[in-house]
């Protein structure tokens, strides 16, 4: 593709925008953003509670369009692309919803080979990655286990395990400790830290204090803007 | 595909009533397509075997007036036909298949049990082509050297060939016809026979046309009977028996009245295009029976996607192409409607069996499912299948991943 460097950060908002309608209303959830985020970043992202951080993860997830800007992934522009192709370039990234979102019904072995299933991996070899990436996060014993039946730290384990599961470059975390209780979230801490040792690039969006001292640059966000952008 | 498979099936377990429900209407549509339209292939065929039991595509002629004058002679002269008239004018047309002379006499039939007034036809070998007489096992109908020898040999119509023998078979037996005694070389084979000019074979008695003629003195035929190659030219052929007739008797050709003819073929394309009528009215119905069920699957899919929006929203976000779930989709939809068709179509080939072996047959026919009817069977399904899917893809291809996951 031309508009590809060799060079490019790997991931590059310009100017993005991501305007809601509500009751007729416009929603500014993001106001001219400008980020870069190079190869094997640990960012933390903080901010109050509406200032546009899930809605920032979206965009750079590739979940959602910006509604003005450029987006860049790897050097390639994705803000035009069709929904098909947007799907593709979902499978470079791994993304841990503020929920967990895992699927009801399936086991946690089953969830953590969902992405594999559509990359048209063999049910023979997507079980065995996702047991080793279970294995991975600690939960080689849990993998029969449906949501249900589950501990909310396991679910969080089981989801990075599925974010992680096709190997992403790029891993995409919103509140991965919101929903658990210290001892949970100071294992998901650990965790993300290794994986941040081993050289994968992380976003990281937190009310945490303690996870955003962790992180190598920490971004601050107000009402859809970058207002700090420190590293340590 | 398996993957598909496994998720219908638990999706299904969910809601087994609606399920069950949702594929007994195809089931449902399925069987009365093909049960139905069995049923009307079944009386066709009926309605076509009877009506070649007076011959299948033939046409029967009898000499009658002139009606016109012709090189000098006279209107209203009455035409006599021999049986050298008859074979010539066979000669001379070439789309012809084959033309039989028919003289028919009456008189008594009798063996040592019985005896009756029957009729009886001076015919051709072909003539039991033309007329699809079938003896039955063990004897044969009147051959080329009966004729050629004027032998006094006999072909029995079943009915009769009962009267004169009750007891055992009538083939190798005597007959007398008026005084004379003859041969019985063949016995009629049972046959279906929807018309007739001048009694059913099943009541007739056959000799070879050149003996018939001897014993009782005839020159002149009663009429002819003859068929085209191409059952589709058999107007023409008509036209051109008649012109070689004109051209040996000497009348106008174009005298409609001196042979008067029967084309049967005309009867029989009026039956097929009534029968024609009678198949698209009843596919009609069983594709919109069809249709209802296809409904009722649409239905199911859609609510399936409704109640899997976050899995499917769960699904995209983790890189599945909308283009791939809809494939999915489809080819669950694709799945339930086969697996509904193929219940229905067992039953159907059930049913069809159990009709095709009762008593009732005699009158209904026996009902059949043709090739091409189950083809076009598994192209209205697959039809259904994609219309079924149209509106539940639509909805998966419009899912945005996070609002999916939201609720
Ligand atoms: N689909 C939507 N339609 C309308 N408004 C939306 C939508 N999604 C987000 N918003 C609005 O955009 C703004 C930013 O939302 P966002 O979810 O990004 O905030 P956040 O920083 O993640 O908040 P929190 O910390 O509570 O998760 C909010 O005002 C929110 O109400
Ligand atoms: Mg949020």
């Amino acid at each position: 593709m031309s508009d590809r460097t060799v060079d490019a950060p790997l991931v590059s908002l310009r100017g993005v925008t991501k305007v809601y309608e509500r009751e007729g209303a416009p929603v500014r959830a993001l106001d001219g953003v400008d980020l870069e985020v190079a190869a094997e970043s640990y960012v933390a992202v903080t901010g109050a509670s509406g200032s546009g951080k899930s809605t920032l993860l979206h965009v750079i997830g590739c979940l959602d369009t910006p509604s003005s800007g450029s987006y860049r992934l790897l050097g390639e522009e994705l803000a035009s692309l069709s929904a098909d192709e947007r799907s593709l370039r979902r499978r470079r990234i791994g993304f841990v919803f503020q929920a967990f979102h895992l699927a009801p019904r399936m086991t946690a072995l089953d969830n953590v080979a969902l992405p594999l299933r559509y990359a048209g991996v063999s049910l023979r070899d997507r079980r065995a990655r996702a047991a080793a990436m279970l294995a991975r996060v600690g939960l080689a014993d849990r993998s029969m286990h449906t949501r249900a039946e589950l501990s909310g730290g396991q679910q969080q384990r089981v989801a990075i395990a599925r974010a992680l599961v096709a190997k992403a470059p790029l891993l995409l975390c919103d509140e991965p400790t919101g929903n658990l209780d210290s001892k949970s979230g100071a294992e998901i801490v650990a965790l993300l830290e290794e994986l941040a040792a081993e050289g994968r690039t992380l976003i990281v969006v937190t009310h945490d204090l303690a996870l955003a001292a962790r992180a190598r640059r920490r971004l601050r966000m107000t009402d859809g803007r970058i207002t700090g952008d420190e590293a340590s | 595909m398996r993957d598909a498979a496994r998720t219908l099936w638990r999706e299904l377990r969910r809601d087994r009533a609606r399920a069950i429900v949702s594929l007994l209407g195809i089931t449902w549509g399925t069987l009365a397509i093909l049960v139905l339209l069995a049923f009307t292939v079944g009386m066709e065929e009926l309605f076509d075997e009877r009506s070649a039991g007076l011959g299948d595509g033939i046409a029967i002629a009898w000499p009658s007036r002139t009606s016109k004058s012709w090189q000098g002679l006279p209107a209203g002269r009455s035409l006599a036909i021999t049986r050298d008239d008859v074979l010539a004018a066979g000669n001379a047309v070439p789309v012809l298949d084959a033309i039989s002379p028919e003289f028919r006499v009456q008189d008594r039939i009798a063996s040592a049990d019985a005896a009756l007034r029957v009729s009886i036809c001076g015919v051709e070998p072909v003539f039991a082509r033309l007329r699809t007489l079938r003896p039955s096992p063990g004897g044969r109908f009147v051959d080329a050297r009966d004729v050629a020898e004027r032998r006094r040999v006999v072909f029995l119509g079943d009915r009769l060939a009962l009267r004169l023998f009750p007891r055992g078979s009538a083939v190798g037996r005597e007959v007398r016809i008026g005084r004379t005694p003859y041969l019985v070389v063949g016995v009629l084979e049972q046959k279906e026979q929807d018309s007739d000019y001048g009694g059913k074979d099943e009541g007739l008695a056959f000799a070879p046309s050149t003996t018939l003629a001897a014993a009782y003195g005839r020159r002149f035929v009663n009429d002819c009977v003859f068929r085209a190659r191409d059952p589709e030219r058999q107007a023409e052929c008509t036209a051109a028996v008649v012109a070689a007739l004109a051209a040996r008797l000497r009348f106008d050709p174009a005298d409609r009245q001196a042979v008067s003819v029967w084309d049967t073929t005309e009867q029989q394309r009026m039956l097929g295009w009534i029968f024609l009528g009678f198949h698209v009215v009843v596919g009609i119905a069983g594709a919109v029976t069809l249709m209802a069920g296809a409904v009722g699957i649409a239905h199911l899919m859609y609510l399936m996607v409704r109640r899997r929006t976050a899995e499917l929203g769960l699904a995209l976000a983790v890189g599945a192409r909308p283009a791939q779930l809809c494939r999915e989709l489809r080819a669950q939809t694709l799945l339930l409607v086969g697996a509904g068709g193929a219940l229905g179509a067992v039953l159907a080939f059930a049913l069809v069996a159990i009709a095709g072996a009762g008593p009732w047959t005699a009158e209904t026919g026996v009902p059949r499912i043709p090739l091409a009817l189950g083809v076009a069977a598994v192209l209205v399904l697959c039809a259904c299948a994609v219309a079924a899917s149209a509106l539940p893809a639509r909805a998966v291809s419009r899912l945005d991943p996070v609002m999916a996951l939201r609720n």
